[in-house]
């Protein structure tokens, strides 16, 4: 198959990593608008 | 309109660009390019890889330069900036890494290998990784920004290496392609996802500087009260 599942698992390993990363940002974002935290450690 | 607002009006728009970039990158790379005469399918692998690393140098490009303008200025906004940044460089970083050893499998016969290149990418990773922990770890924000912003600057000196590695180690990797010598179905998708992934960047920065101003506006605030308190 001509390396179709490397080139497969590049696009899956891709985009869930940067989706995964904007859903966790938009959450921290509406907790931290929300509720402002009393000792943000960042 | 306050200058926060607008940088969040700026990231939307670079958001709903980026999804529309992706759409016609991911056809164009998928459907429409053709396989490569040596690499076949594989080389569909660059459409995310390469693009990845350039949103990785804007990123920390972006951490370097809000470091050095704290560094003069002494403004939250700076530092605001720099872990946004860093913070999306890693997470670039980590694709890039991914899907290069993805490619290299296939290629090299390993997933990993200590060559120029890739160990100098890993050092970045560790490097701004590290930048993040670190931030965790300090109490005084003044502090914190401070220290931050000197990591963050003497782990950028590491990224012109990383460009240059090819050029000057001998290495698996090999170097930088000339669009000359690309077939013009393969040129485009490669030009399109890497607009897609710089105005991704670019949404997300806005969104994690808004993170951070929510943040140090709170620890200000609460800085403020205790010290009125106590």
């Amino acid at each position: 198959m001509d390396n179709v599942g490397f080139v497969t698992a590049s696009y899956i390993a891709t985009f869930v990593v940067l989706a995964g990363y904007t859903w966790s940002l938009w959450r921290r974002l509406r907790h931290a608008r929300r509720n402002p935290p009393a000792d943000p450690k960042r | 309109m306050a200058q926060s607002q607008r940088v969040q009006v700026l990231g939307t728009a670079a958001g709903a660009l980026a999804v529309v970039a992706l759409g016609a990158g991911l056809y164009l790379g998928l459907v429409v390019a053709p396989p490569d005469f040596q690499m076949g399918e594989l080389q569909r692998i660059m459409y995310v890889h390469f693009p990845s690393w350039i949103a990785v140098a804007l990123t920390y490009f972006a951490a370097f330069v809000a470091s050095i303008l704290y560094l003069v200025k002494r403004q939250d906004r700076f530092d605001y900036w720099a872990q946004a940044g860093a913070e999306i460089g890693v997470v670039f970083n980590i694709t890039g890494l991914i899907t290069g050893s993805l490619w290299g499998r296939p290629t090299w016969g390993v997933y990993w290998t200590w060559d120029p290149r890739l160990t100098t990418t890993a050092i970045m990773l560790v490097t701004f990784a590290g930048y993040l922990v670190l931030r965790g770890f300090m109490e005084d924000p003044d502090t914190r920004a401070r220290v931050a912003a000197l990591v963050a600057t003497i782990g950028f000196l590491n990224v012109p290496i990383v460009y240059f590695s090819v050029k000057w180690w001998r290495t698996l990797h090999q170097p930088q392609s000339s669009p000359s010598t690309v077939d013009s179905d393969m040129v485009r998708p490669l030009r399109i996802m890497m607009v897609a992934f710089v105005l991704l960047a670019t949404y997300l920065m806005t969104r994690r500087v808004a993170l951070a101003e929510a943040e140090g506006t709170a620890e200000r605030e609460a800085l403020q009260m205790g010290a009125a308190n106590g």
